[in-house]
């Protein structure tokens, strides 16, 4: 699962994906970075949530994640956002203001390495099929 | 990401879009024609150059409307 790490007025959402990796998905197959709740078997369209590289500012909203830069160690997707105002306990603020995205966030996670390899794997198979003359 | 309602006043759909892409890259990927309607952000008239803006330039941070309006007064 995704990590949410304060750090002073900031928060950083790091997710167990490779930046590089979500954004080979957003080319290839871009419907596969959004995820849907479900009522008796059957997707909600609205409330669909979808994660996303971005070369502009990230976001977290309930509609999803834009994350716009890796971790130094790993290359880890990560987006930082500002630690939301108000009163009370920072932790609790926190997981109120982003714990949902957190959460719909696991579910793409555990689903994308299995297509992430996929798409890699047809690459390989693709770049191995080119010929120099 | 934001939540975009793209369409015109009689029909419209959402779709889900990064904040920093351009009101335009939105709409031809929607396939909507954006040159024969007038197009309105959240009720708001756009003006020429501001299809190539993005979402952020306009404060757009969460949801939106992206709507064209049809004029339907006399239509056959």
């Amino acid at each position: 699962m995704a990590k949410i790490i304060i750090a002073g007025d900031a928060t950083v959402i790091k997710s167990t994906l490779k930046l590089e990796d979500i954004a080979l998905v957003q080319k290839s197959r871009p419907k596969a970075l959004t995820v849907y709740d479900e009522e008796d078997g059957k997707k909600i369209p609205e409330s669909a949530f979808t994660i996303g590289v971005t070369a502009g500012k990230g976001s977290v909203t309930g509609f999803g994640i834009c994350f716009n830069s890796a971790s130094h160690d790993q290359g880890l997707a990560q987006v930082t956002v500002p630690v939301p105002a108000g009163e009370g306990d920072l932790k609790e603020r926190v997981a109120e203001a982003y714990g949902v995205a957190v959460t719909k966030l696991a579910k793409l996670e555990a689903k994308l390495p299995e297509i992430i390899s996929g798409i890699k794997a047809d690459n390989a198979a693709m770049l191995g099929s080119i010929e120099m003359m | 990401m934001i939540r975009v309602y793209i369409g015109d006043n009689v029909n419209y759909n959402f779709v889900t879009v990064d904040p920093s892409r351009t009101l335009k890259s939105v709409l031809e990927e929607n396939h909507i024609d954006y040159a024969r309607s007038a197009m309105n952000l959240d009720g708001a008239a756009l003006k020429p150059g501001d299809l190539d803006k993005a979402f952020t330039d306009f404060g757009i941070t969460t949801s939106c409307y992206l709507l064209g309006v049809k004029k339907l007064d006399n239509a056959a």
